[in-house]
């Protein structure tokens, strides 16, 4: 699930409006997908306060607990 | 001389080496009563369960002890109050009182009715006074096959009928078959009837079937059934082989045991004894092992005076307990206190976590916890059989660094942060005028950071005295001493910095070091014990230095106040030089017109601020908790000589002072530089010394930021440098997402391993305002193949 609640974003490098689209993460050596704002011609990613100081966030703690 | 390189030095430290010292530690030992009392009860736990009320706990738990608590709470002569350090302070506790107390109001009398497999094995109580009753209790309750023979028509001996009832109560949900009017006269009558083990307790002037001859066949008589090492049973073993009479059971012969009057024990001591027979006896018919602990039990407790100044009022019998036990660590220690975990459970935490293998298959409780974690020589100093933690915790360090398990946002802004310090922009040997083999002012690189304008005044008047010949200064050394590659656990970054600190002396002619910065101090005296060190304060205070401005002028530091407690760091504590520090620091602050107030902690134990081993990384809440705990230990305004513990303190809302603001009250600035200010005055710093002061550091445009966004960039270590980064990064690349409805540009860079994210506007004409600011430790993966294109 894409988290976005600014409304409409638009890469600036392509002019086009950024989707809902997986991305690659990793840390620590492990690596997962997850879903946030992209733009589905050059795959510039956009990643919200909320989520870096979310899910993000969260995920990081466990990473570096285990 | 010349100082050696570090490479002498060993400075790996292992966690298998810091294991062993965990097993002295006393947090496990009894209180004096509980090991006074035959019954062992833990009377911690008794009366703590009172205090809250948990009367059918409390009841439990002494019933559990001693078998009959309507029979002990009448009989026992109340040893634990011999032992108990309030019996020339008010009075030792009242314990029995409080046992009668819990015995007469719990409304949940009946014992547990445990539904166990019946066992097999069968045992025969010789005698059913106190100490039989307890054995056969505690096997019956176990559900072995219990018979009593009983000589006389009844149970009990002089047990009155509330007495009896007690007894009558705890058996019954219990089997066991008597025998009254049976008098037993031999071992053989018993070894007949194929019992597999027996325990005699016939009464003071009763018959002990021959026991207590073989024993001194065989070995010292100690206390029969409570034996220490020569148990009956181990006797009557070898007696047994001796006169043939293991052919009466198939593999080990039948065990003999003895307790109660027959072997001197009267009373509740009797009863106890019976009670560990019945235990022995589990033991002995489980293993075959005849081969016991005596029924005593002895603490290695040390007295603990201060347990008798009370902070509260207590509210009745069982809060007047002191709950004796070792517990310095917990009262001292903020690891320990913080966690809630006692030393010895860090110890297994920490073994676990470093133990080779990966995380899929292991546990690793203790990873960030021994990160999070001061690293201040305060458990050491305070623990009776001085358990050195921060040496366990160090090795712990440096055992995930050489795993490469460290996860590296525990140390890195530190460690970027000491790269900046002995960068080209802030680090600096500078020769004095009239160099020669004397004394280098190392002021370490926090104070610089924090106050440039205190270590401008500290150099200058070193120069005052070394014009008039007072000392002989050599230089001045601007760079960090290490601690933060120390604390990473990387030994070998560590290596490299004090090799380059032996460098920088070396240019200089190898000079005595004048120190300001405790911790600095520290890391010289463990690590290059060939350099010499001084401190600044024993400088100034031999030299007599005093305020450079009238007391009442209130310019700086908050001298205007009279009152203070010095505050000493912890790492001063265990310097060699520690009594001359700190009689420095109190002469100087007195000469500045302080008077000085001693902080309520006992004794003069130096603690940490929340600084010491970088922890607020790992855990910013164990930092915070630190720092507000050392604050609250008195309202008086703190003095002390660690730039840090000052900041710390600062940032907790306590009014604090480091010593050279009340020394140069002129130089104190009230303001606190934040992450980036502490950067421009490290490099405004050596700017300061080659001579170019006026300069400021330059930005490739202007950017406008607000207050509170600034506050935020300080407090999550975001460094102006990074945001100047970023934009220029996305700019640059065009890697930026616009946002229609705010006017927002976003993106982000990753400096060093770390991701930023700027949001920003411009406006017509080109001026920039930061309009938020984040970072992640995630790596955003780009993929090698995008839409077809590689890139």
């Amino acid at each position: 699930m894409a988290s976005n609640d600014k409304g409409l974003l638009i890469c600036e490098r392509c002019g086009i409006e950024m989707k809902s689209m997986k991305a690659h993460f990793s840390y620590l050596g492990n690596e997962f997908k997850h879903d946030v704002m992209r733009c589905p011609v050059c795959g510039q990613v956009y990643i919200p306060e909320e989520l870096a100081k979310g899910r993000i966030k969260t995920v990081e703690m466990a990473l570096e607990d285990k | 001389m010349a100082y050696l390189c570090s490479m002498v030095y060993d400075l790996e430290i292992r966690v298998e080496d810091q294991l062993k010292q965990f097993d002295a530690c006393l947090a496990n030992e009894p209180a004096f009563c509980t090991a006074k009392c035959p019954f062992h009860l833990d009377v911690r736990t008794f009366t703590e369960l009172i205090e809250q009320g948990q009367i059918n706990s409390a009841y439990k738990l002494y019933r559990d002890a001693v078998g009959f608590p309507h029979i002990v709470s009448r009989l026992c002569d109340r040893p634990c109050e011999q032992v108990c350090p309030l019996r020339n302070a008010g009075g030792p506790i009242a314990l029995r009182e409080l046992e009668a107390m819990v015995t007469a109001k719990t409304t949940d009398r009946e014992p547990n009715d445990y539904n166990l497999q019946a066992r097999p094995k069968r045992i025969a109580v010789i005698g059913a006074g106190l100490s039989g009753l307890g054995c056969a209790l505690r096997l019956a309750s176990k559900k072995y096959s219990v018979e009593i023979f009983e000589r006389d028509p009844s149970i009990g001996g002089d047990l009155d009928e509330a007495m009896l009832a007690d007894v009558e109560r705890q058996f019954m949900h219990e089997h066991y078959l008597l025998h009254t009017n049976t008098e037993i006269t031999s071992r053989e009558e018993i070894n007949r009837l194929g019992f597999d083990a027996a325990y005699v307790a016939t009464g003071a002037l009763g018959n002990d079937l021959g026991l207590s001859r073989c024993l001194i066949d065989t070995a010292p008589y100690t206390d029969a059934a409570g034996g220490g090492n020569n148990p009956l049973g181990e006797a009557e073993e070898i007696a047994g082989n001796r006169h043939g009479l293991s052919d009466l059971s198939a593999g080990v012969g039948i065990g003999w045991f003895a307790g109660g009057a027959v072997t001197g024990q009267t009373g509740v001591d009797a009863l106890a004894q019976g009670l560990h027979a019945g235990a022995v006896i589990d033991a002995f018919l489980r293993t075959g092992n005849l081969v016991y602990p005596e029924n005593i039990m002895e603490t290695k407790l040390p007295p603990d005076p201060k347990r008798l100044v009370r902070q509260t009022v207590p509210s009745g019998e069982a809060s007047r307990c002191l709950k004796c036990r070792c517990d310095a660590c917990m009262e001292y220690c903020d690891v320990p206190a913080y966690y809630k975990k006692w030393p010895q459970r860090i110890r297994d935490e920490v073994l676990a976590t470093t133990m080779p293998g990966r995380s899929e298959v292991k546990a690793t409780p203790a990873k960030r916890l021994l990160n999070a974690a001061d690293i201040s020589g305060v458990l050491k100093n305070v623990c009776p059989v001085r358990i050195d933690l921060d040496a366990l915790l160090l090795a712990g360090r440096q055992s995930m660094h050489r795993q490469k398990k460290m996860p590296w946002a525990f140390h890195d802004f530190h460690l970027r942060d000491m790269a900046h310090a002995d960068g080209e922009t802030a680090a600096l040997v500078l020769p004095a005028k009239n160099a020669s083999p004397g004394l280098a002012f190392f002021p370490g690189c926090q104070l610089g950071a924090s106050a440039p304008s205190l270590v401008i005044a500290a150099y200058e008047k070193l120069r005052e005295l070394d014009a008039k010949g007072a000392i002989n200064l050599s230089g001045l050394i601007l760079r960090c001493c290490g601690a933060p590659a120390e604390w990473s656990g990387d030994t070998e970054l560590f290596r490299s910095k004090l090799d380059a600190i032996l460098s920088d002396l070396h240019a200089l002619g190898d000079p005595a070091l004048i120190m300001t910065c405790p911790t600095c101090a520290q890391k010289f005296a463990r690590y290059l014990p060939e350099v010499r060190t001084l401190s600044l304060y024993e400088i100034f205070a031999d030299a007599g230095v005093v305020p450079t401005m009238p007391q009442d002028d209130g310019g700086g530091g908050g001298n205007a106040l009279s009152h203070w407690a010095i505050f000493d760091p912890c790492s001063v504590s265990g310097a060699k030089n520690e009594t001359k520090v700190k009689a420095g620091v109190r002469k100087l602050a007195r000469g500045a017109g302080a008077q000085l107030f001693p902080l309520p902690v006992q004794g003069s134990v130096a603690r940490c601020c929340g600084f010491g081993g970088q922890p607020d990384l790992a855990n910013p809440d164990f930092a915070e908790y630190v720092a507000k705990a050392r604050a609250a230990e008195t309202d008086l305004p703190y003095i002390t000589y660690c730039i840090n513990c000052r900041d710390a303190f600062a940032a907790a809302g306590k009014q604090t002072a480091h010593i050279l603001e009340l020394l140069f009250p002129k130089a104190a600035d009230k303001t606190r530089p934040d992450a980036t200010g502490r950067r421009e005055n490290r490099e405004y710093l050596k700017r300061y010394f080659q001579g170019d002061p006026v300069s400021k550091p330059s930005y490739p445009f202007t950017l406008f930021i607000d207050d509170a966004l600034r506050a935020k960039m300080d407090l999550e270590k975001i460094l102006l440098d990074d945001v100047y980064a970023t934009i220029a990064h996305i700019r640059q690349t065009g890697g930026q997402v616009f946002h229609p409805e705010s006017g927002v540009h976003s993106g982000y860079c990753v400096v060093g391993k770390t991701t930023y994210w700027v949001g920003y506007t411009e406006d017509a004409n080109a001026q920039f305002r930061l309009t938020e600011v984040y970072s992640h430790r995630m790596q955003i993966e780009q993929e090698k193949v995008w839409n077809g294109v590689k890139r």
